[in-house]
């Protein structure tokens, strides 16, 4: 009796785990390894219409026993690509190229995420659309130039990417 | 007895120190929108709809309404934010109707009427974004107590530093309470629920 009354709520969990799944593999890049660097969650918030800016996000892990540093981003359909800082500071929000790049420290990880520092492109001048994917060039002080594939997600699609596990 | 007594004022003393010591920290850490708290915002003024009509001051009151200041080469917060009250508005439903909501840019040089009318058609139609002629537009900006501020990029191009908080003024104009970046939307969406009582 007790394992009868327990199949719906079986069943729920089941369909909830279906759909994170569904709602989860389309976008998530795999995590990708170059040399002592592992970088994950990669993404674009897709911008709306007419927008000529996009910011993009990922997780960079150093398991290397130096720090790293991300020193440069390009992007050919845009301008321009930068590394901002972000901050809100009393209700105001303040944005500055960091022009030093971001240091990861050995056994470290940084995470770039909506609300804080991230990649910054200008002058866009291809459509950056949800479900689409673009390839961007990283350039690190230690591992060289990387290239990783950065799905453009919406926003509610990024949250739940930045939300699942870490 | 006179341990537990002196325990209990011990207790007393730390309970005060505590609450002196959070009272600092929100003190310091509040939007400045607290500041404003209980205060008529904004003059009179007449500027562009993003569908090119005209709009003033007075087509903002009458009806409870939120704002927020910001700009279309913003690469996440004026996006996030415009999406974010675009599923509030939905989880509003019709309720939404009863109170107004404007994006006013910080940036009208290059968020002209044309850029606004597309870049408003990512987000709930019932958001109305509000550009114009540079000067009406930071005159209507200063008063709406909003900080922004041109920051100048290496290559001749720049940034803006603004305001990022929505404002919820009553139907009067008066400012009642602001949602800030980033705030939950359980809680954003029972702020603006308040509105309609």
């Amino acid at each position: 009796m007790n394992t009868i009354r327990q199949i719906p709520g079986k069943l729920t969990a089941l369909g909830l785990a279906t759909i994170i799944l569904i709602l989860a593999s389309p976008f998530a890049v795999k995590a990708q390894t170059f040399g002592d660097l592992i970088i994950s969650k990669s993404w674009i918030l897709a911008p709306p219409r007419a927008a000529k800016v996009a910011g993009g996000f990922l997780v960079i892990t150093n398991n290397g026993l130096q720090d790293e540093t991300l020193t440069a981003v390009q992007f050919d359909g845009a301008k321009k690509a930068d590394i901002h800082a972000m901050k809100i500071e009393g209700g105001v929000m303040k944005m500055r190229p960091l022009k030093d790049g971001i240091t990861i420290p050995a056994g470290n990880s940084v995470k770039l995420k909506p609300g804080a520092t991230h990649l910054m492109l200008m002058g866009l001048s291809v459509p950056i659309e949800d479900g689409k994917s673009f390839p961007l060039k990283l350039t690190f002080a230690n591992v060289g130039e990387i290239t990783v594939e950065f799905p453009a997600l919406s926003r509610a699609k990024g949250k739940l990417l930045m939300k699942d596990g870490n | 007895m006179r341990k537990l007594r002196f325990f209990l004022w011990g207790a007393v003393f730390f309970a005060a120190i505590g609450s002196l010591y959070l009272y600092s920290m929100t003190g310091t850490n509040q939007q400045p929108n607290t500041l404003l708290s209980g205060g008529k915002l904004g003059d009179e003024f007449t500027l562009m709809r993003h569908n090119g009509q005209p709009i003033s001051d007075k087509d903002l009151l009458g009806k409870p309404h939120a704002i927020f200041f910001g700009f279309t080469s913003c690469p996440e917060v004026c996006p996030s934010t415009l999406y974010e009250i675009t599923t509030w508005l939905d989880e509003l439903g019709e309720d939404a109707d009863r109170i107004g909501v404007y994006f006013i840019t910080v940036d009208p040089e290059r968020d002209t009427q044309e850029i606004l009318a597309e870049y408003m058609e990512s987000f709930d139609s019932r958001i109305i974004g509000i550009t114009g002629d540079k000067a009406k537009v930071e005159q209507t900006l200063r008063s709406y107590k909003v900080h922004f501020e041109r920051v100048e990029l290496d290559d001749g191009d720049y940034t803006m530093d603004h305001t990022a908080t929505i404002y919820l003024l009553n139907s009067e104009g008066t400012f009642v309470r602001s949602i800030a970046y980033g705030e939950n939307s359980q809680t954003a969406v029972a702020k603006l629920k308040l509105m309609l009582n």
